[in-house]
């Protein structure tokens, strides 16, 4: 991430502005290509040594903050350690007591001091003054590098940014379009995983608002969950079609700002996109069930439940033809029985109409499962039999 | 009956209230109601409040926040506590064990806490500043309790029913511990207000709190927060109330060097070019957003980024001016006999003063094992000086220290009352002595003035 004095804003009022780069800019692209060149062959510099070369190439006048963005980028994929013929710490030990009982005497004499520590270890007078402080951090060599290409560092650079401007955000609100459960299922794990909580209204089609932000945030604004907010951005830019608002709480009197993003800016995830992919078993399912359900209409449910605990994500939606009743389908990945067990539970407190929740016996990753008779469980031994499921539904809306 | 009792959990920092009837949800304190769960909830420091308010209307309900019992604590330490000790913590336990406890540095405010926690039998965490301090006081709980004690920080995650922690590993894992400590003790609490460590004292539910230092006044006056953090100010005792009896008598004194020719036209050119700029952009230095409207000025241009360039070198010529260095010498030669601990205001020149004469240094680089070691040579003598920055202005014992050496500093009067703090604990019959060289005919002289702007100076 870049530092906070490096991101790049322009203040309108009340609004923050990002000064993105162009990615194709070849200024940029020639920049970051010398950064890269840099990097690549200063292993075995020191950390100390590094920094000067960055001062020489990126001067830190607040002009360069694009390039000494980058040189942050790229520093944060260096691994420096420590390098010394011999432990600095033992070096310290016998320098400083020999030191030290010269002194007491009134008799300290530096060199006299170097050059018999360096007799007992067999090292040269040099050497012991050079390595005593080999451990410091400006002293640190680099053994290595994680490289990348010149695109991926603009791109980075880009959401770099944004999330400099996030890390000092109490809130947001994300409005979504148009996207499958599948990337809700994503979006619901990595707000779990960043422990934010949401509130979310929706338009009961395809468009969802959710409100961003932690426990806390009831009473007090607060940044405490900026981290957390900017670790969430990289999961919502894989989303073909969304706006983001943040509260920003900027500089050191910590204004009120308003900040905007929206995927027309064009930023790019660095993270790989899994979320999206809907497993070829879930779509000869759907298949399968949509010849098999004379009576029902399935639809591959792009509508969200929104529970009093977060949202839920389920695959399918089984419509009746005649009557209207629904019922929702989810099946489940890898499971635990607990799991399988609090979802059952939430779903049959926060949700009006029922469901069904189908698990794979051969998933399982508890010992033993046990067998349920709880008609909203259906346990299939390999692949979930399209029959079962209908007669399932059928029986959960009494017909 | 059963039924309408209401449940209270933790949940990262807050206190969450669910059942009951609706009426009874609302007239909690401090309770509001939340749409994103549908439920009640409340910031976690007012758990004791909305506790004593369910238990005067004799309103059922059942605890599923709190996650500690009352602990009885044994002191091992048959050490009879000084009057102010125990007066501090009589009036603290009056005043309901909530409140701040002022008293000056090296008078045993970790005792203090160690009766605080006996008095409170709860399970108890110590917030500290610095990882210095982390160390001390799991050493020093250890030792009064005999029980294995906690450490989150510094490298360590490890909860027990008596741990420490920095404040800043207490704002970031407030959520894993908020609801496992009745006692908070806050270590040098002059940290504690503003958004962010506040934080901390926000979230959690502990009901007693206790908070310590020498020096509660703050530059940005949100020692206003402490009542609603912790508590009010409970008890104060001053310095020289306490110095002689309890501290170490001491002199201070201040020695001017000059800077050499070359140094002083230096200085004199990077001043110049620092003033014409705050002189030529109409900023005021004197007002309390000076510095921030230079930076901000400077930031804008190519001369005020020179005049900002110029500033810090004038900084690092008074402060590794070479005389000072020679000075220095001077008095490590003089006090041959002593235990010295020299003070700078930066890291690069602890290191400088390190390499020339072969001291042992202690920043926040310096690795807990080696501080732990320098401290105890330090002790039995084996070192008779350690160079240092702003590491150990705050708390760190050192009694064996009887001269300090101010090469260069802030001109905070908080960071030389602390310096000087150093030197004060109490040992056989020890006179302390605070040297602060000067560089005459330098901004220093200013700063000073200015630090030494505190009764325990005059």
């Amino acid at each position: 991430m870049l530092s906070s004095n490096q991101v790049r804003v322009r203040r309108s009022k009340n609004r923050l502005h990002a000064q993105y780069i162009r990615e194709s800019d070849p200024e940029w692209q020639d920049v970051a290509e010398r950064l890269l060149d840099l990097f690549r062959t200063s292993i075995g510099c020191t950390r100390g040594e590094i920094d000067e070369i960055m001062a020489e190439a990126v001067g830190d006048n607040p002009q360069q903050l694009v390039p000494q963005g980058l040189a942050k980028l790229l520093e944060d994929r260096c691994e420096f350690d420590v390098e010394s013929s011999h432990a600095p710490d033992e070096l310290r030990d016998k320098v400083f007591l020999l030191a030290a009982r010269q002194r007491l005497v009134g008799a300290f004499d530096r060199d006299a001091v170097l050059a018999a520590v360096a007799g007992e270890l067999g090292l040269t007078a040099e050497a012991v003054d050079q390595g005593l402080f080999a451990d410091l951090k400006a002293e640190q060599r680099l053994i290595s590098f994680r490289d990348f290409a010149v695109d991926q560092l603009l791109q980075r650079y880009n959401v770099a940014l944004a999330q400099g401007i996030l890390l000092r955000s109490a809130g947001m609100t994300v409005r979504i379009n148009g996207e499958t459960p599948a990337r809700f299922r994503q979006l619901i794990r990595a707000m779990k995983f960043h422990r934010l909580m949401c509130r979310i209204e929706g338009d009961g089609k395809s468009t969802w608002v959710l409100h961003l932000d932690g426990p806390l945030s009831l009473f007090s604004s607060t940044t405490k969950y900026g981290v957390q907010l900017a670790n969430f951005l990289p999961t919502l830019l894989q989303c073909k079609s969304f706006t983001l608002q943040a509260d920003v709480r900027w500089g050191p009197q910590r204004a009120p700002m308003e900040f905007l993003l929206e995927s027309g800016d064009g930023l790019k995830s660095h993270l790989t996109d899994y979320g999206d992919y809907i497993p070829l078993e879930l779509q000869m399912l759907y298949e399968q069930l949509r010849k098999h359900a004379k009576t029902w209409a399935v639809e591959p449910e792009a509508t969200l439940v929104p529970l009093k605990s977060g949202l839920w994500a389920p695959d399918f939606l089984l419509r009746h033809n005649k009557s209207g009743w629904q019922v929702h389908v989810e099946v489940l990945g890898f499971w635990r029985r607990t799991d399988a067990d609090k979802l059952i539970a939430r779903l049959r407190t926060e949700m009006k109409e029922p469901f069904l929740i189908a698990v794979s016996e051969a998933m399982n990753t508890d010992e033993n499962s046990g067998d349920s008779a709880d008609p909203s469980l259906y346990i299939f031994k390999r692949t979930p039999l399209p029959a079962e499921i209908i007669r399932r539904a059928e029986s959960l809306v009494k017909l | 009956m059963a039924e309408e009792s209401i449940t209270l959990s933790f949940d990262a920092g807050t206190l969450v209230l669910e059942d009951g009837t609706l009426d009874a949800l609302r007239e909690c304190p401090h309770v509001l109601h939340d749409k994103r769960t549908g439920s009640f909830r409340a910031e976690g420091r007012h758990y004791r409040a909305i506790v004593e308010h369910l238990r005067a209307n004799k309103i059922a309900y059942v605890d599923n926040a709190r996650a500690w019992q009352e602990t009885p604590w044994t002191l091992t330490s048959t050490r009879t506590p000084y009057p102010h000790q125990t007066e501090a913590v009589a009036t603290w336990w009056k005043q309901r064990g909530r409140g701040v406890v002022v008293l000056p540095t090296g008078t045993g405010k970790t005792f203090v806490a160690m009766l605080a926690i006996q008095k409170t039998a709860r399970p108890s965490l110590v917030v500290t500043p610095t990882i210095d301090l982390l160390n001390q006081w799991h050493g020093e709980l250890s030792q009064g309790f005999g029980t294995p004690i906690g450490m989150i920080g510094g490298g360590s995650y490890d909860l027990q029913p008596l741990t420490v922690t920095t404040y800043d590993s207490a704002y970031i894992h407030l959520d894993r511990w908020g609801h496992r400590y009745g006692l908070l003790i806050f270590d040098e609490c002059h940290h504690l207000p503003g958004p962010t460590y506040g934080m901390a004292a926000v979230g959690s539910l502990a009901p007693f709190r206790m908070g310590l230092t020498a020096t509660p006044e703050r530059a940005d006056g949100l020692e206003h927060m402490y009542p609603e953090l912790i508590g009010p100010i409970v008890y104060r005792r001053e310095i020289k109330e306490l110095s002689g009896d309890f501290l170490a008598g001491y002199t201070t004194q201040t020695v001017f060097v000059h800077l050499t020719e070359d140094e002083q036209s230096r200085y004199e050119a990077a001043r110049r070019q620092y003033k014409e700029f705050v002189a030529s952009s109409g900023i005021s230095m004197s007002g309390p957003k000076g510095w921030q409207n230079f930076i901000f000025q400077a930031s804008r241009s190519k001369e005020g980024w020179a005049a900002l360039k110029a500033f810090y070198e004038s900084k690092r010529l008074e402060r590794a001016a070479g005389s000072k260095l020679v000075k220095l010498d001077e008095l490590l030669t003089t006090h041959s006999r002593d235990r010295i601990i020299v003070f700078t205001a930066d890291n690069a020149t602890v290191y400088q003063i390190a390499r020339r004469f072969l001291v042992p240094a202690i920043t926040h680089q310096t690795k807990a094992k080696e501080r732990k070691q320098i401290l105890e040579r330090f002790h039995s003598g084996e070192y008779t000086v350690v160079v240092t920055s702003q590491v150990l202005n705050e708390g760190v014992d050192v009694p064996a220290a009887n001269v300090g050496i101010v090469l260069s500093g802030t001109s905070t009067i908080r960071e030389n009352v602390q310096r000087l703090g150093r030197l004060l604990r109490k040992k056989a019959d020890k006179q302390a002595i605070l040297y602060e060289v000067v560089a005459r005919g330098t901004a220093e002289e200013f700063s000073s003035e200015r630090r030494r702007q505190h009764h325990a100076f005059q």
